[in-house]
């Protein structure tokens, strides 16, 4: 049963990664920022192979003779590698500041330059565990609105909804938009979303992605939520509730991209004010009479339900495919019978 | 009693099946599937001790000891397991790079042999190619590889390119930054085999395999599949580290699932009477591998179910509704975000069908790449005379219909001659594989069994004189009173004869004289057995490439039509 967190005093563990080891920037209990540094890795901008046998026109065993560097020295751009004495003396000088990193059959391999690789935390919290030498987990209790499909970027900003922003007559100043997470209540049109983004907000938040947008938003250098994947849909009524408790406050979108262990979810978070409980008086949510659910797929993209009955016959639906079902009473007293598969349980 | 335990393990499921041996006879006792994801790492033991106890709850055979741990043969107490197997098939590819001296003589060959193991090719690097070593070594820099897999050259030729790879190798194995060990494979020259050892100093993550190539130059890439099998764990060992709990518990190797299914089409090609291939199709949710083994080879593909602009213009173009690139787009947009996800509507449930036909056809295309003698072409399908065609997975298996699977692998192989199309509904191919080199006799039995559910025979009829109107008439001998009854297909046709509870019926082919029955030559004809099948004798009189209208609507409603041929 696929469950999606929306609701208050949600706590999250979101580990932060490096795709290889590197070295840690945070200890366990040590509080950090949106944007600050857990691990770094450090590898040569690049690699040169200099084969010294053929610029001086030697075998390698004389090649070897002229070397006048050890494995592992560390060299400065300029420095002599190699010398050929004659009656005109030769020589070979390195390309760049680095390393020597091996020594075989007259040839050189330097490692040039440094490159670093950083991860940042894409939100403020507390890092309870470290995950080899890769990273750190990283936990935070407060209102959560789990998404769909997230582009691969982090942001963090004031949420304003972009229908709150239209009203204005005169235009949408630059100043509202700018650098905040605009959410839109309505499915967006590719026309709103480029309006959108002149204006330079640090992330949108949308209910549904349609086809024809994903190539515009996939690429775009801000953090893109689709909180219910893709189509034209508006946005579910549970998660406007828990995005209206955000409007105007400092929330952290996480649409990152898992470099390590599990695929993760994307996720709007707003810190909560006061300390967070244990979880421990907090029930898991089942799937039984009264539970909360958010249908997935058409007809019903999106409508939120109560469970009213889990009937033991199976139904069978236009399709003609046959499924378990549940009874859910939906927004308007409606009705309706869903496929077990095509609710998604909302932990709140 | 003996007792046979083969377990497979995807992203989100556990499946096992157990066999017992009984006075020299062997049986499915009891299958078991259970939900788990994999990278729940605590959630594994629990889970697999779960099923465990679900099967002895089932069959009432104890299969844990009191300490909850697997009983294996010899136990004190209990029958225990005399083999187990295991097999993996989770999505996730495992990286590889290639590095070959030619083309046509070595990178070519190494397609072939990572395509068994669920290898995605990040980099290849040719040899002969005017890269200096520097740039070879930025290249492998460039990518984050689980695997390199070296092959090339002849014992006695010329070594310096692959001596410079093998120094690559080794400075990419101990300088460059990665997120899991790489493992290094070495098929290549054997004179530079130990050479190759001692310069990379990888420890057990060097594996060796004899060179690909006899020195007649022939290819042989199953001398590698050892090497290539114990690369395949280590990686999935470090990508998955709760794995080896697992893998201890059932004291034997993880295998890809593509390897056991490889094992079991080549066994199957075997033991067939005539020249005929073995096609295995399976669509699981995660993704799309075929088998195809004749007498002389085993090729392979598998792909995850990624979802690109061509995948979904082809799942357009097959489907039986006349939707929009837009609909279809977001309908396998959000499948990939819930796989699970049931189609309630005529449109999506017509959309999963078509998807489930293109991703066949990527498939075949992607395999025709990697073996280029195989005769299959896009638009007029699979040449080669393949019977049985084996169908698994839960595309076909959880969702739809017999003649809903008959119709996604005719129109997405569009296999030509004489086939039968079995389903193999409880992945016994998969498990059966892994237990094959330990029980072949197990194989044989089982096989012997007819554990598939047959659920056609097809003939697909070939004509390219559009003249001709009636392509192939047909005479069916019923064997309870010898009495006759006449049909003939004709152009664009796609019938079907309820053979249903007839045991074998006779049935003489008679095709017109430009019509290929797959009798060996155009207008052949002759009398063939028809075995009792789901869906009776189809006759595919269709034709190849299959003839669609241009306009939209007409081509849905042809989808829709030959569906309803089959069976509504």
């Amino acid at each position: 049963m696929k469950r999606v967190i929306i609701g208050e005093n949600q706590t999250i563990n979101r580990p932060v990664c490096l795709p290889t080891h590197g070295n840690l920037k945070v200890r366990v209990g040590e509080m950090v920022e949106f944007g600050s540094l857990i691990a770094e890795s450090s590898q040569p901008e690049r690699f040169e192979v200099i084969d010294i046998p053929s610029h001086f026109n030697l075998s390698p065993e004389q090649a070897e003779g002229t070397i006048k560097r050890l494995l592992g020295d560390v060299i400065a751009k300029g420095d002599v590698l190699a010398q050929k004495d004659g009656f005109i003396t030769q020589l070979f000088r390195s390309p760049g500041d680095g390393k020597v990193v091996s020594l075989r059959d007259g040839r050189i391999t330097l490692a040039i330059g440094l490159e670093k690789e950083q991860v940042f935390a894409p939100m403020p919290g507390v890092v309870v565990e470290l995950i080899g030498t890769r990273g750190a987990m990283i936990s935070l209790t407060g209102t959560v609105v789990e998404g769909a499909w997230g582009n691969g970027k982090v942001a963090q900003g004031e949420l304003v909804f972009w229908e709150d922003l239209e009203t204005n007559l005169l235009g949408v100043p630059g100043e509202m938009v700018k650098d905040k997470l605009i959410a839109f209540k309505k499915f967006a049109t590719a026309g709103q979303i480029r309006r959108v983004l002149r204006l330079k907000p640090a992330g949108l938040i949308l209910p549904s992605v349609s086809y024809k947008q994903l190539n515009l938003v996939s690429e775009l250098d801000i953090a893109v939520i689709s909180l219910l994947g893709f189509g034209e849909t508006n946005m579910d009524t549970t998660s406007m509730a828990m995005l209206e408790t955000m409007a105007g406050k400092t929330v952290c979108l996480l649409a990152e991209e898992s470099t390590w262990g599990p695929k993760l979810s994307p996720l709007l978070i707003l810190p909560a004010d006061k300390p967070a409980d244990l979880g421990l008086t907090r029930q898991t949510a089942r799937l039984e009479a009264g539970a909360k659910v958010r249908l997935m797929g058409k007809p019903y993209m999106g409508m939120v339900g109560t469970v009213k009955a889990l009937p033991k016959q199976p139904a069978v639906f236009a399709s003609g495919l046959q499924s378990p079902v549940v009874e859910l009473l939906c927004e308007g007293d409606q009705v309706i019978n869903a496929s077990i598969h095509n609710v998604e349980l909302i932990q709140s | 009693m003996s007792l046979f335990l083969s377990l497979n393990l995807s992203s989100n499921e556990i499946h096992s099946l157990l066999f017992e041996r009984q006075a020299g006879l062997y049986a499915l006792r009891a299958q078991n599937k259970t939900a788990f994801e994999l990278d729940d790492a605590e959630r594994l033991m629990p889970a697999f001790r779960a099923q465990m106890q679900a099967l002895e709850a089932e069959t009432g055979i104890k299969m844990l000891d009191d300490d909850g741990h697997l009983a294996h043969e010899g136990h004190a107490d209990l029958t225990g397991m005399s083999v187990v197997g295991f097999s993996f098939s989770a999505s996730r590819p495992v990286r590889v790079g290639l590095v070959g001296i030619s083309e046509a003589y070595s990178l070519s060959s190494l397609r072939r042999l990572v395509s068994l193991f669920d290898a995605e090719v990040v980099l290849e690097t040719r040899l002969q190619d005017p890269l200096s070593q520097s740039q070879q070594l930025e290249a492998l820099r460039a990518v984050d590889l689980d695997m390199l897999v070296i092959a090339g050259g002849s014992e006695e030729g010329a070594s310096r390119a692959l001596r410079n790879a093998i120094e690559n190798a080794r400075l990419f194995y101990h300088l460059m930054p990665k997120s899991i060990q790489p493992q290094i494979v070495y098929a290549g020259n054997q004179v530079l085999a130990d050479y190759a050892r001692l310069e990379i100093e990888a420890g057990d993550d060097f594996h060796l395999a004899p060179n690909l190539h006899h020195n007649t130059g022939e290819e042989d890439l199953s001398v590698a599949w050892k090497a290539m099998l114990r690369a395949y764990q280590r990686v999935r060992l470090q990508q998955y580290p709760h794995l080896r709990l697992l893998q201890a518990e059932l004291k034997t190797a993880l295998l890809p699932a593509s390897f056991a299914m490889g094992r079991l089409a080549r066994f199957i090609a075997r033991l067939s009477a005539t020249d005929k291939a073995v096609l295995l199709a399976d669509l699981s949710d995660e993704k799309t591998s075929l088998l195809f083994a004749n007498k002389n080879e085993l090729m392979a593909i598998s792909q995850a179910n990624t979802i690109d602009e061509a995948l979904i213009q082809s799942t357009q173009a097959y489907c039986s509704q006349n939707l929009t690139t837009a609909e279809v787009g977001e309908f396998l947009l959000n499948q990939s975000l819930n796989p699970h996800q049931l189609s309630v509507t005529i449109s999506d449930f017509a959309i999963e069908q078509a998807w489930a036909r293109a991703r066949l056809w990527r498939a075949l295309g992607a395999m025709k790449a990697i073996y280029p003698h195989l005769k299959y072409d896009g638009e007029t399908g699979l040449h080669e005379a393949c019977d049985p065609i084996i169908l698994s997975g839960s595309a076909f298996s959880d969702k739809l219909k017999a003649h809903q699977s008959l119709a996604v692998a005719l129109d997405g192989i569009l296999p030509h001659g004489i086939s039968t199309i079995a389903m193999d509904d409880n992945h016994l191919l998969r498990a059966l594989g892994t237990l094959a080199d330990k029980e072949p006799l197990l194989v044989v039995q089982m096989l012997e069994l007819d554990s598939f559910r047959n659920l056609a025979s097809v003939v697909s009829v070939d004509n390219q004189n559009y003249e001709d109107h009636a392509l192939l008439d047909l005479e069916l001998v019923l064997p309870e009173d010898d009495t006759r009854q006449y049909f003939q297909a004709g152009r664009n046709q796609l019938c079907k004869i309820d053979t249903r509870g007839i045991e074998s019926m006779r049935v003489y082919l008679a095709p017109g004289r430009f019509s290929d029955v797959g009798m060996g030559m155009v207008g052949l004809g002759g009398w063939i057995s028809v075995p009792d099948t789901e869906l009776g004798l189809i006759i595919d009189a269709r034709g190849r490439p299959l003839v669609l209208p241009e306009n939209p609507e007409a081509r849905a409603k042809s989808w829709r039509n030959w569906l309803w041929d089959l069976g509504g």
